[in-house]
């Protein structure tokens, strides 16, 4: 049997984005011990270095306010955000601008020394502060210095593979060393997921987003909500088949056209008025209509064209994109690219309050991994905001409920054991275990999801895919093997260990897709293709009790704002803002 | 691996690459692997590691981005430092893993001594609790733009460069200049980051500009010692002189 170490802290911060370094930091702030695992490697793993965008936190114009701002997120949400946390967002988020300055970032500014502010699809006034187009990057900078200059100390590559519940209390985790194959039990007085949220079992673009927080927040005993919701970017780059993954939303913004076979603006159909410039949930089930009508372009995407604009604006306020398409070999100013509707953000995840805090004691969440405040739909830039300002709430409150006195003196020796022999299990070669089912059942599932739970859902599809979950937990879970034996940097380990993560999260995601019986933000159902506000304005909860998923449907309380005070938002039934 | 590279329903040709793969838990010595591709236009190497993952051949290599923002992929391809995102699959092409750290697996390297000099170097604003609020002058936005904030330390320049490091004159390699001066350029700085990059070897740099050849980010922090260099120069000319300034 192999042994473990044991690891001790006040607060352990799981995840290596904006999210946790914010939540480190304010935590160490506090005067209390911190560890932070990565699965990646700080400053190089999750999300945010990613995020190009900006920040929603400066409400510049004298006519905006942080209740415009709350209004803002709400209808692009459906309605469906927890609006108390929102009103949280929109009012803390102003300071974090400074703080992350003084951290050593640094963000656009006008000539009169004030932050520079961009507009966003959705956003009313110009709110969102940026650094070039690498906002996302630039604000990791400053955070990860931080990290750095305090000394918060940090292990990278290290993936949690359980939470220790004692007696419903959250007391440490299991840590699986990717690097040395080694196994650590971490003990903690509080714990703060800050990982990444579930997009990655949809076919998204990059290494991130696997929902192992989530999982695991749910097996502890945590609420998830809002599963049903996955946003899909319009415009991902999908040919040349070496640029997949990059986003190119300027594109839209900058006056491209969207142009299907027939070299028609096929927006001017759906939606003559805002053409491209519609929301994103539009917009990908638009394109995803004419691809299936079998007007595509030839790769399978649609075609994107800025052909039309003025070759000098495009080097201008194009640069990066016009760079990597070139790096190709493809002239954007010349020649249209194909792009395609692909997962972005999963607006779902675990349940908080206005504390951070989950439903398990001592187990706080923060970033992406949270919902609550996206709601039905993710407001462009909103994302960053999140990170930061309940990454901080997270770490204060983390360390605020923290002294030695509290610290969990049971060592749950039999519960790590168990982890390393599920480990250990998977190396083993006995019965039908077959190796390397791996990766042909992910290929499958991300295919299938695309297919059935993406951008347009049926109620057929939807059961094709929780047939074939239950095919998956009862072949192919019980039989999971890794053909890879080695110890060390093991990938197929990791997959391995995702698996059941997978199968439980996809498998509450389609039943609440399948329970929604309308259309709402970036839930768009072919057999329901109205918003229902009567029947559906409501949260579908799950939750583990006594062994069993329960699912359970909830109103939403309208505590900030109430639904009549949008009259135009009420009296469209479309499912998209 | 992402789900991207999973099918390849026409392939426009089969190329051939060879890997230099090391397991410490397995073999002593690292050995060349060759592995076959069937080829895509515009594939990139990280596809290609992702494509024989897909088929079982579990090649540890890092990525995460794919859009050379995070720059974890760095790996010797063609015995040249360059990210596998952004670099075009050829035929017969190597891919090793970087030499300066010792391998952990196949392509992957431990690079935990890069991020001791972070602290070591104070890459961060250093500054006076009081110092909270400032002003950024225009050009230290365009600085920061155009130069500071774009480097992704993908650790390629630390790779190539001939001077690097050099124990007797403790230079530390390009990047880390390049750092010293992104936190000197900041507002709230307030250490001497001149006399610091001089303390740390810049003199050893021997100006070929390997650093700006192989920046996958297009970014020169060879300019950047040539900068501090000449700032010292100045500064010593002004001290022992008496003119010079400004």
């Amino acid at each position: 049997m192999i042994g473990y170490e044991i690891l001790r802290t006040d607060v352990l911060v799981v995840g290596g984005g904006a999210a946790a370094c914010m939540a480190a930091i304010s935590a160490k702030n506090e005067g209390v011990d911190v560890l932070m695992l990565d699965k990646g490697q700080l400053g190089k793993s999750g999300c945010s270095p990613n995020a190009h965008g900006g920040m929603a936190i400066y409400h510049k114009d004298k006519n905006d306010s942080w209740k415009v701002h709350v209004e803002d997120t709400l209808m692009s949400g459906g309605f469906l955000n927890d609006q108390k946390i929102v009103k949280t967002l929109c009012q803390e988020g102003a300071k974090f601008g400074r703080i992350l300055e003084n951290y050593g970032s640094l963000f656009n500014r006008d000539d009169n020394g004030s932050y520079s502010v961009r507009k966003f699809g959705g956003h009313r006034y110009k709110r969102s502060i940026f650094c070039g187009d690498e906002t996302g990057h630039e604000m990791m900078a400053g955070l990860r210095r931080e990290v750095h200059r305090q000394n918060i100390s940090f292990r990278d590559e290290v993936m949690l593979i359980k939470l220790l519940v004692d007696e419903g209390e959250v007391t440490g985790a299991v840590g699986w060393d990717i690097a040395t194959g080694g196994f650590y039990q971490i003990l903690a007085s509080s714990v703060i997921l800050a990982t990444a949220d579930c997009s990655g079992l949809w076919p998204s673009a990059s290494e991130r987003q696997r929902g192992d927080g989530v999982y695991m927040a749910f097996e502890a005993g945590a609420e998830l909500t809002d599963l049903e919701f996955i946003q899909y970017h319009p415009t991902h780059a999908w040919w040349p088949y070496g640029i997949r993954g990059s986003v190119s939303e300027s594109f839209r913004s900058e006056g491209g056209y969207l142009l299907n076979s027939e070299n028609e603006r096929f927006m001017g159909r759906y939606d003559p008025e805002k053409m491209e410039l519609a929301t994103r949930d539009k917009v990908s089930v638009c394109i995803h209509k004419e691809i299936l009508a079998g007007r595509g372009a030839v790769n399978g995407g649609i075609l994107a064209s800025v052909t039309h604009l003025d070759p000098d604006h495009i080097a201008k306020r194009l640069p990066l994109i016009l760079k990597k398409y070139m790096g190709f070999g493809y002239d954007i100013r010349k020649q249209p690219i194909e792009v395609k509707p692909r997962p972005h953000y999963h607006c779902g995840g675990v349940m908080i309050n206005g504390q951070g805090k989950t439903k398990v004691p001592r187990l706080f969440a923060a970033g992406a991994i949270t919902a609550g405040v996206h709601g039905a739909n993710r407001l462009g830039t909103n994302a960053l905001v999140d990170i930061l300002v309940y990454g901080h709430i997270a770490g204060r409150k983390a360390a605020s409920g923290t002294n030695k006195k509290t610290f969990p003196k049971i060592n749950l020796d039999h519960q790590v054991r168990e982890e390393i022999r599920r480990v250990a299990s998977l190396f083993e070669e006995t019965g039908k275990k077959q190796p390397g089912i791996v990766p042909p059942l992910r290929r499958k599932h991300w295919e299938m999801m695309d297919a059935h739970m993406g951008v347009l859902r049926t109620e057929e599809g939807m059961n094709t895919m929780l047939k074939e979950i239950k095919r998956a937990e009862t072949e192919d879970l019980p039989n999971l093997t890794v053909k890879d034996k080695s110890h060390i940097y093991n990938y197929e380990l990791r997959d391995a260990l995702e698996i059941p993560f997978r199968l439980t999260i996809e498998k509450m995601a389609t039943q609440a897709a399948l329970a929604r019986q309308e259309s709402r933000g970036s839930h768009y159902r072919e057999d329901f293709t109205k918003r229902n506000d009567r029947d559906w304005l409501k949260n579908i909860v799950f939750y583990r009790k006594d062994g069993e998923i329960k699912m359970e449907i909830r109103d939403v309380e309208e505590s900030v704002v109430r639904l009549d005070e949008l009259p135009d938002y009420t009296a469209s039934d479309s499912p998209w803002h | 691996m992402t789900a991207y590279i999973l099918n390849i329903d026409h392939p426009e040709d089969r190329y051939t690459i060879r890997i230099r793969r090391s397991d410490p838990e397995k073999e002593d010595k690292p050995y060349w692997a060759t592995y076959e591709i069937p080829f895509v236009n515009t594939m990139t190497v990280v596809q290609a590691l992702e494509y024989l993952w897909d088929q079982g051949e579990y090649i540890a290599f890092r990525a995460n981005c794919r859009e050379f923002t995070c720059g974890s992929c760095a790996m010797l391809i063609n015995g040249k430092a360059k990210l596998a995102c952004n670099t075009l699959l050829e035929n017969n092409m190597t891919l090793e893993p970087l030499t300066r750290y010792p391998v952990i697996r196949d392509l992957v390297v431990d690079t935990s001594i890069v991020k001791d000099k972070i602290k070591d170097l104070k890459y961060w604003p250093v500054a006076s609790p009081n110092d909270r609020e400032f002003r950024v002058p225009k050009e230290v936005m365009e600085d920061f733009g155009k130069i500071y904030s774009r480097c992704i330390e993908c650790y390629c320049c630390l790779e190539e460069c001939p001077a690097s490091p050099s124990e007797e004159s403790r230079f530390d390699g390009p990047m880390h200049v390049l750092q010293i001066a992104r936190a000197g350029r900041h507002p709230i700085d307030t250490l001497n980051r001149v006399s610091q990059a001089s303390g740390r070897g810049i003199w050893a740099c021997v100006s070929c500009f390997e650093c700006e050849n192989v920046c996958p980010v297009d970014l020169s922090p060879g300019d950047e010692i040539a900068k501090f260099r000449k700032e010292a120069i100045r500064r010593t000319i002004f001290k022992y002189f008496g003119f010079g300034k400004d």
